[in-house]
């Protein structure tokens, strides 16, 4: 019990001090804002004055409304804008504000931790401790049940050095559920606080944790259907199974294992590849063959006259002279058109040269090399 | 004895940040909720007092200088999406 005790004011001392170094930090940064509206409503009365010594009316028109001040943009030029900061309003809001957080560090100052003791002993009365460094505390949130919807038992985590809690559902298999602990609990076990975030951190930096236990249990218990992370049809139902591609949820139905990605596909991400008969993702899929890129890869070879890819069963041989040795070629149909015409018309024109050579004396030899195709040069 | 206790309210308009007040001794959680205008069945109320811990009071609990108050409203919407 004495242990308990020491570990109890241990913790509460350093709730304490980091409240008071949270109330420091704030006091620096409204101290900045006061600043910044101090020098934002310098600068407007130094612009009323101007447009007051020279005359400009239309100016001083615009800068007499209150907040009313003069912007300059490279894109818009010079323009009348309002400024928040320049306002007699926001000065008396940062005045209050500095009251109060010097209010409050003097209260903190002065504090005695037996409050924060009392809160402490009150958590560990209804939770258990599960760990001592760093602080940590753990609870059941028990029969979840939202609009008539089960939704489990909830085990919350809270660290007390620190603002993070985490929750967990120990009653329903999530992995339909998008791995959503509850309808406004991330799969990582993250509560969105919605509008109440503010007041959660408070009651944590001042050590209330009882008020944040209640806050956390009330929220669990409470459904807000215009912004859950999964509605209630859809944690009954399912959500089904996210397509690996897109990410979006689909029913099993719509869903298609692909081996390339080794998961599932929906409509929109997959092509079908007529010639392997397999589902592919679209980024695997060629549009010109009209198949995926592996039947692409395997089967698809250049063609040896124009370099671009052919299927290798839609291409034919030839037979050509390279380096005056006979080579065989595979081309596309166009380029062995191409050859043949090529072939009939060197056929033509050696005709041609053996009957000049003929009538020519002792000069038939040579001529051959002269009309040889493209494919043999 | 003193004629006046001192407790510390949570409150939840004010975004959870403490306000303190000087009370009659021997006034209730009823009547102090009632000034406030906070409807006692719409929330979680709990007094953490020095020495006792947290506990939920009854109407008629008369607050006890240093008690915190805290009025936690059942409805408390989360979001996510």
């Amino acid at each position: 019990m004495a242990s308990n005790g020491s570990f109890i004011r241990e913790v509460a001392l350093s709730v304490i001090e980091r409240h008071s170094l949270s109330l420091q930090a704030e006091k620096r940064h409204i101290l900045g804002d006061i600043k910044e509206a101090k020098r934002s409503r310098q600068r407007r009365e130094k612009l009323l004055r101007l447009a007051r010594e020279k005359g400009f009316q239309f100016c001083l028109e615009q800068l007499s409304r209150p907040g009313m001040t003069l912007e300059r943009s490279p894109y818009y030029g010079v323009f009348v804008e309002y400024d928040r900061r320049t306002t007699l309003e926001h000065q008396a809001l940062l005045e209050e504000r500095l009251r109060n957080i010097r209010r409050d560090i003097r209260q903190a100052r002065s504090a005695s931790p037996e409050p924060v003791e009392a809160n402490l002993r009150g958590l560990l009365d209804e939770t258990e401790l599960t760990s001592k460094k760093p602080p940590e505390v753990q609870w059941t949130v028990e029969n979840v049940e939202l609009e008539g919807v089960w939704i489990g038992d909830l085990e919350v985590n809270l660290a007390l050095d620190e603002f993070r809690v985490e929750v967990w559902n120990r009653s329903v298999d999530t992995d339909d559920k998008g791995g959503y602990q509850h309808p406004h609990v991330s799969s990582e076990g993250a509560i969105c606080w919605g509008d109440n975030e503010t007041a959660a951190q408070a009651y944590h930096r001042a050590g209330d944790f009882l008020a944040l236990k209640d806050l956390i249990g009330n929220l669990l218990h409470t459904y807000n259907s215009r912004s859950p992370y999964i509605n209630l049809d859809d944690w009954v139902n399912g959500m089904g199974e996210s397509c690996y591609e897109c990410g979006e949820r689909y029913s099993e139905d719509d869903l298609v294992w692909a081996e390339d990605v080794e998961g599932s596909l929906c409509e929109s991400c997959r092509s079908y590849c007529q010639r392997c008969e397999q589902y592919v993702s679209y980024q695997h899929y060629d549009r010109d063959f009209d198949a995926c890129q592996y039947c692409v890869e395997d089967h698809a070879i250049e063609c040896g006259g124009c370099g671009e890819k052919h299927w290798e069963d839609d291409l034919e041989t030839v037979e050509i002279a390279w380096f005056d040795q006979p080579s065989a070629v595979l081309v596309c149909k166009d380029c062995l058109a191409k050859f043949q015409e090529q072939e009939e018309s060197n056929e033509d024109l050696d005709d041609t040269a053996r009957l000049l050579a003929s009538a020519m004396d002792g000069a038939a030899n040579g001529q051959r090399s002269l009309f040889d195709g493209p494919l043999a040069a | 004895m003193s004629s006046k206790v001192t407790i510390t309210y949570l409150n939840r308009d004010g975004g959870g940040f403490a306000e303190r007040h000087t009370l009659n001794a021997g006034t209730t959680v009823a009547q102090f909720l009632e000034t406030r205008g906070v409807q006692a069945d719409n929330c979680t109320v709990r007094i953490v007092r020095t020495g006792q811990g947290g506990f939920t009071p009854t109407a008629d609990e008369a607050f006890q200088e240093g008690d915190r108050l805290s009025c936690v409203p059942l409805k408390i919407e989360g979001a996510g999406a």
